[in-house]
């Protein structure tokens, strides 16, 4: 939140009519000093910032630095572009109107659009640069449009001239689908202002990208707060949610594969013929771990309604804790009873598939009743399982 | 034969131009309290009334003002300050108008053309007074000017824009000279006159008289020596008197 009082040099020279920027290279830099107004009026509201164009008939002092958005935003109307920047000119005249600033505590900043080629000599540029130094100004510079033979050598060198702790930055925006505003949001030009420019900055992206919003969930959190932070509860559960299924499902696939190798050690021949059986099995694991899941998902369903409420009562958040930890207990341990189904399924299949092993033995009938309920259609799809193995054998 | 430059005998916009004392005084005062041992000068803008070629210049201000020494292109007038300021000026008193700008110079300077034109934009003829804060010669201190364009008989280049010269005169209400008197009551008492002081007011006149007789001498030298071009104008003005 620096206090500041900055000029910004237009560049408005005959250069600017070319369209490889958005509209036209002068459109795309009226948004950007716009954007830049914005961000340096909001970060501080005792920043002062003026506007004034390099080009034209001559340098012309359009905003003596104001903090009235609206004096500036209504001076870049009706510009015209026409004539030369003349850039040394236009830094040195800022300078005069920023030694003229209402309050003297203000930081003095220069931000210069440049876009048509620079005439002036590296000397004189350095000279300047120096002098800006010498009276504590700082530079930003804008490198977009034309871009000819030394023009960014003098900027660097007027940059270098001007630069003392960093505080001065030189920003290069090539020509490209990107607007030139949206380049700039991302540069020091803007970040260097702080959390409060970084925040306007941020809403403006947001409304920049149109539609894609720069917050989370599409909501800005300073104008409905309750509704964002439901969005982002529900949100972390859901992730939580995926996040053990995924490790279910990455178990089984790593235990899917251990009983693939084993199937393909076993039937050679039929390598094919086992992949497709391990795809079946992969299938019917998936099918018993979100039956496994139904229970937990309808768990987390209660843990969202229940963390609404929790949200206005600290205490009661605390007892909603303890049960959703044991619920997740719960549902680990089911976590668990399912791991043990897969195993046990899994291994009277690879018995099935070994030689000399029937899996119509009553034995193994009586283990696979001992399991839960839920796994009735598991020992179906298993004995439907068993006859064709017994058929390939 | 040579090229003579032909001036306008037509009616000027402005024929004469008439500063009040309160004027002066605020002038002095703002160059005192910004550039008074600097080689600076200080700018400000005038306000009054106009009426028939008459400009009646009654009150100022000064505007914050900058130029470049080494580089007299450079310069920045703070033309928001200006605008708020007479704003306000307005409303004290409505029947004034801005009528031009006045500059401590204590000469034309070369960006005071680019500075008139500035001041187009808010009055369709300015005027420009320029004060001589520090007086070393006899007279008013005052003297005002007006731009025209002045087209060349090449007409290979564009037609600028020339300060031309108005009569200007101090003149005030007699509110204010009963002010000015009270004034100069610690100056010089006027009423109590002895022969000394008439002999030193007649001995001042003359002297007055004299420097002009030699300014229209060194004139007519000088176009005489081919120095000057001829000026129909001022030979009729020197005839007539």
């Amino acid at each position: 939140m620096v206090l500041e009082a900055t000029m910004i040099c237009i560049d408005n020279s005959e250069w600017m009519r070319n369209g490889d920027y958005g509209p036209s290279r002068f459109q795309a830099q009226a948004d950007a000093v716009n954007l830049i107004c914005g961000a340096k009026t909001q970060s501080n509201p005792e920043n002062t910032v003026g506007v004034l164009t390099m080009a034209g008939k001559g340098v012309r002092v359009l905003v003596t630095p104001t903090s009235d958005l609206g004096k500036i935003l209504a001076c870049m109307h009706g510009l015209e572009i026409g004539g030369e920047m003349n850039l040394a000119a236009g830094i040195q005249v800022a300078q005069l109107a920023l030694k003229h600033r209402q309050n003297k505590k203000q930081q003095q900043r220069i931000i210069v659009f440049a876009g048509s080629p620079v005439k002036h000599e590296k000397k004189t540029l350095e000279m300047i640069g120096k002098k800006l130094k010498k009276n504590s100004v700082t530079l930003d510079i804008v490198n977009f449009g034309e871009d000819d033979e030394g023009k960014t050598e003098k900027l660097e060198a007027l940059l270098a001239a001007v630069n003392n702790n960093d505080t001065s930055h030189i920003v290069h925006i090539p020509a490209g689908p990107n607007a030139l505003s949206d380049v700039l949001l991302s540069t020091p030009i803007f970040t260097g202002d702080g959390e409060g420019g970084s925040g306007f900055a941020a809403s403006a992206a947001a409304a920049a990208a149109g539609g894609i919003s720069g917050f989370e969930f599409g909501v800005d959190p300073n104008l409905d707060p309750e509704l964002a932070l439901a969005l982002r509860v529900s949100m972390e559960e859901e992730r939580a949610r995926q996040e053990a299924a995924a490790k279910k499902a990455a178990e089984e696939s790593s235990k899917q594969e251990k009983g693939g190798e084993e199937q393909d050690a076993t039937m050679t021949e039929r390598a094919s013929e086992g992949a497709s059986e391990a795809d079946n099995k992969k299938n019917e694991f998936l099918a018993l771990a979100m039956s496994m899941d139904e229970p937990a998902s309808s768990q987390d369903l209660q843990d969202t309604e229940m963390s609404d409420a929790a949200a206005e009562d600290p205490e009661l958040a605390l007892a909603l804790q303890l049960s959703v930890q044991d619920s997740a207990k719960d549902s680990s341990s089911q976590a668990d009873m399912s791991k043990l189904l897969a195993d046990q399924s899994f291994v009277s299949s690879i018995l099935a598939s070994l030689p000399g092993v029937d899996p119509n033995n009553p034995s193994v009938k009586e283990v696979l009743a001992s399991m839960q309920s839920q796994s009735e259609p598991r020992q179906k799809q298993d004995e439907d399982k068993a006859p064709k193995e017994e058929d390939k054998k | 034969m040579d090229v003579i430059k032909t001036q306008q005998i037509s009616p000027r916009p402005i024929e004469k131009v008439i500063v009040h004392p309160l004027v002066l005084l605020s002038i002095v005062d703002n160059y005192n309290r910004v550039a008074k041992d600097t080689r600076k000068r200080v700018i400000g803008v005038l306000l009054g009334t106009s009426f028939k070629g008459t400009v009646d210049v009654t009150n100022s201000y000064a505007v914050p003002f900058e130029e470049d020494e080494k580089d007299p292109s450079i310069w920045f007038l703070d033309h928001n300050y200006h605008e708020s300021m007479f704003s306000m000026f307005k409303r004290i008193n409505a029947k004034e108008h801005v009528v031009g700008w006045y500059s401590t110079g204590p000469k034309l300077r070369e960006n005071d053309l680019d500075i008139h034109r500035l001041f187009h934009n808010y009055v369709p003829n300015p005027v420009l007074v320029i004060i001589d804060v520090q007086p070393k010669e006899l007279g008013i201190p005052t003297k005002a000017y007006y731009d025209v364009e002045e087209v060349k008989e090449n007409a290979t280049q564009k037609s600028q824009k020339v300060f031309v010269h108005v009569p200007s005169e101090i003149a005030a209400h007699e509110v204010e000279e009963i002010a000015v008197k009270h004034l100069l009551r610690d100056v010089k008492d006027t009423t109590i006159s002895t022969l000394a002081t008439e002999v030193t007011g007649k001995l001042t006149a003359l002297k007055g008289l004299d420097a002009r007789l030699r300014e229209i001498r060194g004139y007519l030298d000088l176009v005489i020596d081919e120095k000057l071009p001829l000026n129909h104008e001022i030979l009729y003005h020197l005839q007539l008197n």
